[in-house]
């Protein structure tokens, strides 16, 4: 694993998700916590595939634990979703997404081989956009519930 | 106050929340809440991307209250508040006759950040973007550029009322060029990436991630689906836009 490698996309993320918060109107409290989700999120992520798991549950496990890096950092009822939304930004397919259109653009023009190459392109890239999106998705489910069962067992006030 | 009543101001604060990038399922939750403070219950909304209808019963009659949700917008300040009120409602901290002056408040919140500030955080999250594959200077030069030129735009036709679509296409447009002007004079040769950078601060992430929220919770399906959709076009829009550019600069 090149941990610098590692922490320096990591710290990119966070950056990029205080970018995005800023763009959703977060107010300037949860700047720093949507920071540290992308951070968190990133890096977990990267992580877990260096260790070998399949890049989509780790894309799963990254978007529960920034969940709960949120509700570890923000000691408030209710986790603010516009944290949730900038940190699990990172994660995201908007690339894949882009690809996608543009191959599927392409492929109506092209021929042989060219259109072959392009079409297989076009199928990977939109089912990495529906992957990735279903993993952040369900990652944040578990981890909402996770702060359900926390919070209503009063566990996190114990630990 | 009547059902009918107390039904209608749970309504007005729910709809905070679609209004402003909220999901489906906060929006139900705070609905819920709202009426849980009212001490009602069989009570079912049924929610739509464009409307909600909310089924109760009132002397002994089934009613329905129908509700256009109108613009969705951004302003997460607005839906953390309305949020903040329904908890805070359900537990009985807030008194349910203060209800219409705390929504009146939070309508009136406006968002945190000054137009420059938002044009600044537009070129600094394309920049940052934009160096996610690896270190490239000009890359970040041409994202930072054209996603603070597009903003700016943006924010000019969103003052005016534009419709979301033209809206997005020609600043799409707009930002696309100026980053195919600067990858045309060689500053990079990471074209796809810088190209998609520079129109990053318009991507639909937030109805996107709302979508296979409402999508996961089960009881949304409909709405989760017109998100994603919602989400899917406007991914398209400014696909044409970079396509538009790429063929017609480069």
């Amino acid at each position: 694993m090149d941990i610098v490698a590692v922490l320096t996309g990591s710290v990119l993320a966070g950056l990029l998700a205080c970018g995005m918060g800023i763009l959703f109107t977060a107010p300037p409290r949860y700047i720093a916590p949507a920071f540290l989700c992308g951070f968190a999120g990133c890096f977990s992520r990267d992580v877990f595939i260096s260790w070998g798991v399949n890049p989509n549950w780790s894309t799963a496990i990254a978007a529960a634990i920034l969940v709960l890096v949120a509700l570890a950092i923000i000691r408030e009822p209710a986790v603010p979703p516009v944290v949730l939304v900038s940190g699990a930004l990172p994660l995201g397919a908007a690339a894949s997404m882009f690809n996608a259109i543009l191959d599927l653009m392409r492929v109506s023009s092209l021929k042989g081989e060219a259109l072959n190459a392009a079409a297989v392109a076009l199928i990977a890239s939109a089912g990495r956009v529906f992957t990735v999106s279903l993993a952040i998705a369900l990652g944040l489910g578990v981890g909402l519930a996770v702060k359900r069962f926390v919070r209503r067992e009063g566990v996190w006030e114990r630990v | 106050m009547t059902t009918m009543q107390s039904v209608e101001r749970a309504l007005d604060v729910a709809l905070i929340v679609m209004r402003n990038g909220g999901s489906t399922v906060m929006a139900d939750r705070v609905f819920g809440n709202i009426l849980k403070g009212f001490k009602k219950d069989k009570v079912t909304a049924v929610w739509r991307l464009d409307s909600v209808t909310a089924l109760s019963e009132a002397e002994g009659r089934p009613s329905i209250i129908y509700r256009p949700v109108g613009a969705i917008g951004i302003n997460l300040v607005r839906a953390s508040e309305a949020s903040a009120l329904s908890e805070r409602v359900a537990r009985g901290e807030v008194d349910t006759g203060a209800l219409e002056s705390e929504v009146a408040r939070i309508n009136s919140l406006a968002p945190p950040y000054t137009r420059w500030v938002m044009i600044a955080a537009s070129s600094f999250t394309a920049a940052i973007f934009s160096q996610l594959p690896g270190k490239d200077w000009g890359a970040l030069g041409i994202a930072f550029l054209a996603a603070g030129v597009g903003q700016f735009l943006r924010l000019l036709l969103q003052a005016r009322k534009i419709p979301v679509a033209p809206r997005t296409l020609i600043c799409g447009v707009l930002s696309a060029s100026v980053a195919a002007v600067g990858l045309r004079m060689g500053l990079s040769q990471a074209a796809p990436w810088t190209m998609i950078a520079s129109v990053i601060y318009m991507v639909p992430g937030l109805p996107l991630i709302n979508g296979f929220v409402d999508l996961l919770s089960h009881n949304f399906l409909l709405v989760g689906l017109e998100r994603i959709a919602n989400a899917v076009y406007i991914f398209l829009i400014l696909a044409v836009a970079i396509a538009f550019a790429s063929t017609v600069v480069m």
